[in-house]
């Protein structure tokens, strides 16, 4: 399993503030996201390439941050 | 053998009447009844499929919906008798016009289009025009003034795309699809696509015939579209919505609906009232909606 995938990505179209984006070699998932997600220059009928990355890091961060939480809730009492 | 087959055609004949009231009166071939005609405005959530039955039995499919409601197209096809499509308008390439035309394009045979043809590069427009290719399907531009020969009763016009017309900016596809205006006696019906505000101003410029009993709205009944003054023009009795329920771009606007409702005319949405279907003997006007 790699670090990160490319998925194509098409803007079909602008629909007021937002843009409508076919993603995948067969156009099978839609993502509708704000128009100013969209890199400079890309607008109606541009081809996107996409990256999907895990960032290892900020997971752990995260989990950590989470868990530390919970750690403070289910001690409240202890002190 | 002789005596066996007078038998077999008296068992036979229950099952044979059976069969025919099974099928129920939407079985009945392409030609609507009594030389009418009959547009069937489909509920295909956020996009747009219309179905026009000629009283000659002409099937015109104008767009075909998004990729979702496909399977619903179909069915509704056939469920009407649609046995091949005789002129297909691709009123732009956009997916919630295109989705479901390459499954359309499976089970139908067609033997016209007529497209926008924009360089659109979305993998279903290429996939589509691969099968129009691979078919030898007669396909052209559509182009102000053409009118296109399918029915003897009832007259097809483009109004839209102008041949000097160059599509640029955000709106460039929807300000380019192709706008047809049917008429049939004294009904006429027009289907503006997607166009906004740019072009319906071009529209009017050119001072074609627009007035219409029955208009579908643009784009959704986005508020860049269906602007006073086209309205003003067209002053249709009758205005259809094709728009998916608690979608995401806030079709229709309230604008729109605002205006619509001061020039009177009776509006008809698809998220609210499913397939809706008009039909006319060129003179009467009947609308039947699925709820």
């Amino acid at each position: 399993m790699t670090a990160k995938k490319e998925l194509r990505g098409f803007v079909d179209r602008i629909e007021g503030d937002k843009a409508v984006v076919l993603v995948g070699e067969h156009e099978q998932w839609t993502l509708v996201v704000a128009k100013d997600l969209l890199p400079e220059g890309a607008g109606e009928g541009s081809v996107l390439r996409i990256t999907i990355r895990c960032d290892a890091k900020q997971t752990a961060e995260a989990a950590q941050q989470v868990s530390e939480s919970i750690d403070k809730l289910t001690h409240r009492g202890d002190t | 053998m002789r005596k066996i087959l007078p038998i077999i055609v008296v068992a036979l004949l229950p099952v044979c009447i059976a069969a025919l009231v099974a099928l129920g009166p939407e079985h009945r071939g392409s030609s609507p009844p009594d030389g009418r005609l009959e547009v069937h405005f489909l509920d295909v959530g956020q996009g747009d499929c219309i179905l026009l039955q000629t009283p000659d039995g002409r099937n015109v499919l104008i767009d075909a919906g998004d990729r979702d409601s496909a399977e619903d197209v179909v069915r509704y096809l056939d469920r009407h008798g649609v046995d091949r499509i005789d002129l297909l308008v691709i009123t732009h390439p956009h997916m919630d016009h295109i989705g479901g035309l390459p499954r359309v394009l499976e089970r139908f045979g067609v033997s016209q289009v007529i497209d926008a043809g924009y360089p659109h590069g979305s993998q279903t427009y290429k996939e589509v025009l691969s099968s129009f290719q691979a078919r030898r399907i007669d396909y052209r531009r559509g182009s102000a003034y053409q009118r296109p020969q399918v029915s003897k009763s009832v007259s097809l016009d483009i109004i839209w795309p102008a041949d000097d017309y160059v599509p640029s900016g955000e709106a460039a596809l929807n300000n380019g699809s192709v706008v047809v205006r049917a008429t049939y006696g004294d009904v006429s019906l027009l289907l503006p696509g997607d166009i906004q505000s740019e072009a319906e101003d071009r529209i009017l410029a050119a001072r074609r015939e627009l007035q219409s009993t029955i208009l579908k709205v643009a784009h959704h009944g986005s508020q860049e579209s269906t602007s006073n003054e086209f309205l003003q023009v067209v002053w249709p009795q009758y205005a259809v919505i094709s728009v998916g329920a608690e979608n995401q771009y806030g079709h229709p606007g309230r604008a729109v609906l605002r205006r619509l409702n001061a020039c009177g005319a009776a509006v008809y949405r698809t998220d609210h009232n499913g397939n809706i279907v008009f039909t006319t003997d060129g003179r009467a006007v009947q609308v039947a909606t699925e709820r």
